[in-house]
């Protein structure tokens, strides 16, 4: 298990952002070719399970949700066009979607399509014990204490408060990008921003 | 707390990066063992294929049986009726048309009926159940009809020339020659049975199969000659 904590110190740091046009190409292949599909998953999915970890706090849900979002990925890919929206911002909508219908659902399934695929037999290997990682990660999750405060009152907001906040402050996207996830005008998000963050000084 | 203190803390909030190795590459494998990249082997698309043709193929065969192929009998039995000499003969001799096919239990029939004289079946609705029929060909058709001062479309069933209820008989029937129906063996393309009729009727309206069908017709008259006692 790797723990890493976002400071601002980090966010000064480049980003290694996969090329536009590689990105572009994977998208074409992985409609047929798993290698493809697999070099985008390997970019993105420490972005969607840690932006689901962060809306949520939990780290079942971040999984379900992860797991959802991907094979939902896989399964749209043939749809998805790059036109007024990136393959990220098309993902992290696909996690959007996903998280809003897990605070809306109390039994929101348990990783279904993964569930799934196991029970007809895939058997995935991994030396790692799920159950160990698993407590290991919670108690990393625990240490953050200012985190889950904050996190805490963030949940206490209508979803789509808590979405433009954790998009915007957890996960560091520009307004354009968030107006792209969430599709919607960038100035309609700016003033969802302020009203979200009014909306946190309330709940103090 | 102030809203720039808050978003100062907001973003200087630090915020948990854990990553689940057994979960990614549990994902990973699932992902791309799915289906989705599963290339399909000529097994594989015949497993998909097969149910599909099999339907079509049902479709077909019952299409063919319950469509295609009554249709065809029908059509044969009207040509073995009317190419057969003495149905010829019959038709000349009376004024005799095809009015009617019908196939049943395997046999077809053919009605024999004199041509409706014009204007004869007007303004009179037959309650004919030849619809009912399984597989009949009939020549009904619609005319304008004067009903309660005003013109409205009512059937007209030519090959009827007595109204339901059956057993009456038709004011001038006594002046037409009423009729016959003929049995026609298709597999060895030849008529096979003759009954005469007392009125015109549907061939719904007669018992086929309890009808005594004689294998040649001793007519009143056709053309002066005499029929062959062999046919």
């Amino acid at each position: 298990m790797l723990v890493h904590c976002n400071t601002e110190r980090d966010r000064l740091t480049p980003v290694t952002h996969m090329d536009l046009e590689r990105e572009r190409d994977l998208v074409k292949q992985a409609q047929r070719d798993p290698t493809a599909f697999a070099e985008l998953y390997d970019h993105y999915y420490p972005k969607i399970f840690g932006y689901a970890l962060r809306r949520t706090a939990n780290l079942e849900a971040a999984q379900d949700i992860t797991s959802e979002t991907f094979f939902k990925a896989l399964k749209g890919l043939w749809r998805f066009r790059w036109r007024n929206i990136s393959f990220s911002a098309w993902l992290f909508r696909i996690a959007s979607n996903e998280t809003a219908q897990y605070f809306r659902q109390a039994d929101y399934r348990k990783s279904a399509s993964l569930e799934v695929m196991q029970e007809q037999g895939f058997e995935p290997a991994s030396p790692d014990d799920p159950h160990v990682e698993l407590v290991e990660a919670q108690e990393a999750l625990d240490r953050n204490r200012e985190f889950r405060q904050v996190q805490e009152r963030i949940a206490r907001l209508p979803a789509k408060y808590q979405e433009v906040i954790a998009l915007r402050y957890f996960e560091h996207k520009q307004l354009k990008e968030i107006a792209q996830i969430l599709g919607k005008k960038e100035g309609t998000v700016k003033s969802l921003l302020h009203r979200a963050v009014e909306k946190l000084r309330e709940t103090e | 707390m102030k809203e720039e203190d808050l978003i100062s803390k907001l973003e200087d909030l630090e915020t948990p990066d854990i990553d689940l190795p057994g979960h990614r590459k549990a994902l990973r494998a699932a992902l791309i063992n799915s289906d989705r990249f599963q290339r399909r082997t000529a097994m594989g698309w015949a497993r998909i294929l097969a149910p599909v043709a099999a339907a079509v193929a049902l479709m077909a065969v019952f299409g063919f049986f319950n469509i295609i192929q009554p249709q065809l009998h029908i059509a044969q039995a009207r040509e073995i009726a009317s190419t057969d000499a003495h149905v010829q003969a019959l038709m000349t001799e009376y004024g005799l048309a095809i009015t009617e096919v019908q196939l049943q239990d395997g046999e077809a029939y053919v009605l024999l009926a004199p041509q409706p004289a014009r204007g004869y079946s007007e303004g009179v609705v037959y309650d004919t159940d030849s619809a009912s029929a399984p597989h009949s060909q009939s020549a009904a058709s619609w005319k304008l009809t004067r009903l309660f001062g005003r013109m409205f479309p009512c059937p007209v069933d030519e090959h009827r020339t007595t109204p339901a209820p059956a057993g009456e008989l038709p004011p001038d029937a006594e002046d037409s020659f009423p009729g016959y129906v003929l049995r026609v063996d298709l597999s060895s393309k030849k008529v096979s049975g003759f009954l005469e009729i007392s009125y015109t009727v549907a061939l719904s309206d007669i018992e086929l199969q309890d009808a005594h069908f004689t294998e040649a017709v001793l007519p009143r008259d056709i053309g002066g000659e005499e029929p062959d006692p062999d046919m």
